[in-house]
């Protein structure tokens, strides 16, 4: 019960790990109220499966023309992205 | 165009797959190349950057110099893409341009237990890039368990599936009423499904059919064995 070094601990991942929200729209994992990617407000704390698209050399590349999963998936923004959202 | 890159999976500790990932992420993208100014020896991120630098460098004076390069980040623009399917768990798929990428990228990184040798196919990839509805397999009279929310563990019987938002109407076995209980179709898992009366019924159907069908036909064997007797 009273051991304060776990206790320290416990609050400490609490302020580190914030819960990441994903967009309905474009499915992008944020920690803000509204979307970076696409300006919609519509999040959802329920998904499943995440994707992280890795930016290129050149920033402004389009990782859809390099990455198969960003193909697949329609990706045209480096990023962290839910698999399905609900 | 198809990209040329591959993809491999490597396997983690179970429930540590996304810590994983944010590391492998910040391998790929935290570290930015180095450049260094030939006269004064500061690092710089970038060659523009040391350039800019090198026009008002104090101990430049009347020396001439290039940008050195002291080194490159190894994995970006190499490492496409982390993939975490979390209906497998322990594992974690890396796109990247060739094995040694996968190699670098993970070294270092807890909760790494191996890799997986050989590539992930295509085919095997889009299972999980485009995961079949949840409600797909499950129909009304199955007996589902209820996996998550506040009737974890409970048995039910499907009442009706509502497929365009995925979810299940149930009735709990264990309940003395009949209440209607609405559950998304991941937190079921099916353990008992119903007899397919239906069917059973049509099979029957097409086999009379076929029986009379056969009487009829005076060519048949079936059709001359009553004018024998």
């Amino acid at each position: 019960m009273g051991n304060p070094r776990r206790k320290r601990r416990s609050n400490w991942v609490g302020i580190k790990i914030a819960k990441l929200k994903a967009c309905k729209a474009c499915h992008y994992l944020t920690n803000e109220s509204m979307c970076p990617n696409c300006k919609g407000t519509n999040l959802s704390t329920s998904y499943t499966g995440i994707v992280v698209i890795l930016p290129g050399r050149d920033d402004h590349e389009d990782p859809r023309k390099t990455s198969y999963v960003a193909s697949r998936l329609n990706i045209d923004k480096p990023g962290k992205y839910a698999l399905k959202v609900r | 165009m198809e990209p040329s890159t591959s993809i491999y999976a490597i396997r983690t500790t179970i429930g540590q797959e996304r810590s994983v990932t944010d590391l492998v992420t910040t391998a790929v993208i935290g570290e930015s190349d180095v450049w260094e100014c030939p006269f004064c020896r500061e690092d710089f991120s970038s060659e523009k950057a040391t350039k800019q630098h090198m026009k008002s460098c104090k101990k430049k004076g009347k020396k001439k110099g290039e940008p050195k390069l002291i080194s490159k980040n190894q994995l970006k623009g190499r490492v496409k893409s982390i993939l975490v399917p979390e209906t497998l768990r322990g594992y974690v798929f890396i796109e990247t341009t060739e094995f040694r990428d996968v190699e670098i990228a993970i070294s270092g990184v807890p909760h790494v237990r191996g890799r997986v040798g050989g590539k992930v196919s295509l085919e095997e990839i889009d299972r999980f890039l485009a995961p079949p509805p949840a409600a797909e397999g499950i129909s009304e009279g199955d007996v589902v368990e209820i996996i998550s929310g506040p009737f974890k563990g409970e048995r039910a019987k499907v009442v009706r599936v509502d497929t365009g938002k995925e979810e299940l109407i149930l009735e709990l076995l264990d309940s003395p009423y009949t209440i209607p209980v609405r559950v998304h179709a991941d937190f079921a898992k099916i353990v008992e499904r119903a007899e397919r009366v239906e069917v059973v019924e049509a099979a029957e159907g097409d086999e009379t059919k076929a029986e009379s069908d056969e009487l009829d036909d005076e060519d048949s064997f079936w059709a001359h064995t009553p004018d024998d007797d």
